[in-house]
């Protein structure tokens, strides 16, 4: 643990940087431009997750997010949620999360969470279906094939095979021979 | 391609009726099953899980699509930080852009991710082009694909002026984004689908939104201005997405609810919408790079062979019941000249011959 999380004293703080957020009624949606990784939150960990501030406690969380859901939320939930987050990199490096129970196995864990709301509370990873293309794109691997004068100029595939980061389309970079997806 | 493309066709055209709609009637199981691979590979995933999200029990079917959404609605989120940049940087330089397609029409859908798109189209005169250009290619990159238009492609049949008259302004977070007005990109998005061979089923989902949801003083008179073959292509385009997709085309004038379709059209775009092996134009390999190979040209010229649609919109042909092969072997012919004269040219295809 870093200096600053032990001077955060167990009170979470959710990252900032470096993510992109997308709300539905649903769920939350969010994409880390870093790692390029997409999470999708079900509503307990969504509210826990705002409610990370750095300021709050687990009891505290719990009682906001209860208050915000309209539904009791016991902190047994928040401990799952703020794990499920950490693990997902969503808070602050160096934050150190409320000491909670002390569970030994995966399955232990996947118990009580199934028993606390099971959807409600995860963390899913989104991945790419094959082939779910947003627009036309040209495939990563054909972009880096062509010589650099023939760069389609579209989107690369950020699905497929060899995936390119999102935002990015095939064109010349620089001095190189051949095309790239590049930003 | 033939009859099973043409009946995998219908089940997307079956999956996709209503799927712009806040509430709509919920999907087959059968039609989804067998066509999810195509439905997310031509970006209409988001749209059938819209459609078959209340269904239950078919996991393994509904969550590819889900993810599908989900993915989609992540991408938009990502454009819509971005756009605004794009279009700060042209105003700064004096440059109004007119953004069409893309984001402009996927605010419509009752939720992000159900319409992807996957570059920014940003439309100025042609006199601002070059500028526009210099602008954007200027470091910092502005972050956003941007598709830039010198003129307005399809409709250049319509005085620049006009169409800044109508268009409208849309907030994106803290930026004003000028957007077409609704007959304009109703124009325009048709004539676009037509001219891609209405290859991708969510275009047509676009039009029947757009369709529904038009202002009550949307000018119908203004719509069918200008170039008559485009206008015809419109035309036929509204009544697709009324005969495939169910769009209400209550209240049309009577020339426009009424317009019959030629025989081959329905049949011609369900085969597209049904072939799963069909590379579009922007993910091929350009025809120069192809020559290079060895049976190059033979796929080259499998791969480019216009359908019926793209080739009448490129031959300027009238949507009638005459054979479409003669117009197919012209179009043909006419994007190989256009090669040959200019072989380096990366995109030979649809989007020069919006050019011409």
């Amino acid at each position: 643990m870093s200096k600053q999380g032990k001077q955060d004293g167990g009170r979470p703080r959710k990252r900032q940087e470096g993510l992109v957020v997308q709300e539905l009624p649903e769920e939350m949606l969010v994409y880390d431009t870093d790692r390029h990784k997409a999470h999708c939150l079900g509503p307990v960990a969504a509210a826990v997750w705002e409610a990370c501030n750095g300021r709050r406690s687990a009891a505290q969380i719990a009682a906001r997010v209860t208050a915000k859901l309209g539904q009791a939320v016991p902190v047994e939930s928040v401990w799952l949620s703020l794990r499920r987050l950490g693990r997902a990199r969503l808070l602050e490096a160096g934050t150190a999360l409320p000491a909670g129970p002390r569970l030994g196995s995966r399955r232990e864990w996947l118990k009580r969470a199934a028993a606390l709301g099971g959807f409600s509370l995860s963390v899913l990873s989104i991945t790419a279906p094959a082939a779910a293309q947003a627009a036309t794109c040209t495939p990563q691997t054909t972009c880096s094939g062509l010589q650099n004068r023939l760069c389609t100029g579209a989107p690369c595939c950020t699905t497929g095979p060899n995936p390119a980061p999102p935002g990015t389309t095939c064109k010349k970079v620089g001095n190189q021979n051949n095309c790239s997806c590049a930003p | 391609m033939g009859r099973g493309a043409e009946a995998r066709g219908r089940q997307v055209a079956r999956v996709l009726r209503g799927a712009w709609r806040a509430s709509p009637d919920a999907a087959e199981l059968a039609d989804l099953g067998e066509a999810a691979p195509l439905l997310l590979r031509g970006g209409s995933g988001g749209l059938a899980w819209w459609r078959a999200r209340r269904l239950t029990g078919s996991d393994s079917i509904l969550e590819p699509l889900h993810q599908a959404f989900r993915l989609h609605a992540l991408q938009a989120a990502l454009h819509e930080q971005k756009i605004p940049a794009a279009v700060t940087r042209l105003r700064e330089r004096g440059i109004e852009p007119v953004l069409g397609k893309g984001w402009a029409v996927a605010r419509l859908y009752p939720r992000p991710g159900l319409r992807p798109y996957g570059d920014v189209d940003l439309y100025v005169g042609p006199e601002a082009a070059a500028a526009a250009r210099r602008a954007l290619q200027a470091p910092p990159a502005p972050g956003a694909a941007v598709d830039l238009h010198g003129g307005f492609a399809e409709l250049d049949d319509r005085p620049p002026a006009e169409l800044f008259a109508r268009s409208q302004v849309a907030a994106l977070r803290d930026c004003a984004v000028r957007v077409f007005g609704p007959e304009d990109h109703l124009r325009l998005l048709a004539l676009h689908f037509m001219r891609h061979g209405a290859w991708r089923p969510v275009w047509l989902c676009d039009l029947a939104l757009l369709l529904e949801a038009r202002p009550l003083e949307f000018d119908w008179g203004y719509f069918v201005a200008g170039d008559a073959s485009r206008t015809e292509a419109a035309v036929v385009a509204l009544r697709l997405a009324h005969e495939l997709l169910g769009a209400r085309v209550g209240g049309l004038p009577a020339p426009l609810e009424k317009r019959v379709l030629p025989g081959w059209l329905v049949p011609a775009v369900l085969r597209q919408w049904g072939q799963a092996d069909f590379a579009p134009h922007g993910t091929r390999t350009p025809m120069a790079a192809e020559l290079r190979r060895p049976w190059g040209l033979l796929r080259a010229l499998r791969m480019r062979w216009p359908n019926p649609v793209e080739a009448t919109v490129g031959r300027r042909a009238r949507f009638d019941d005459r054979p479409r092969l003669p117009f197919q072997i012209r179009e043909c012919l006419s994007r190989t000249l256009q090669f040959v004269r200019a072989p380096g040219d990366a995109a030979p295809g649809p989007e020069r011959a919006a050019e011409r």
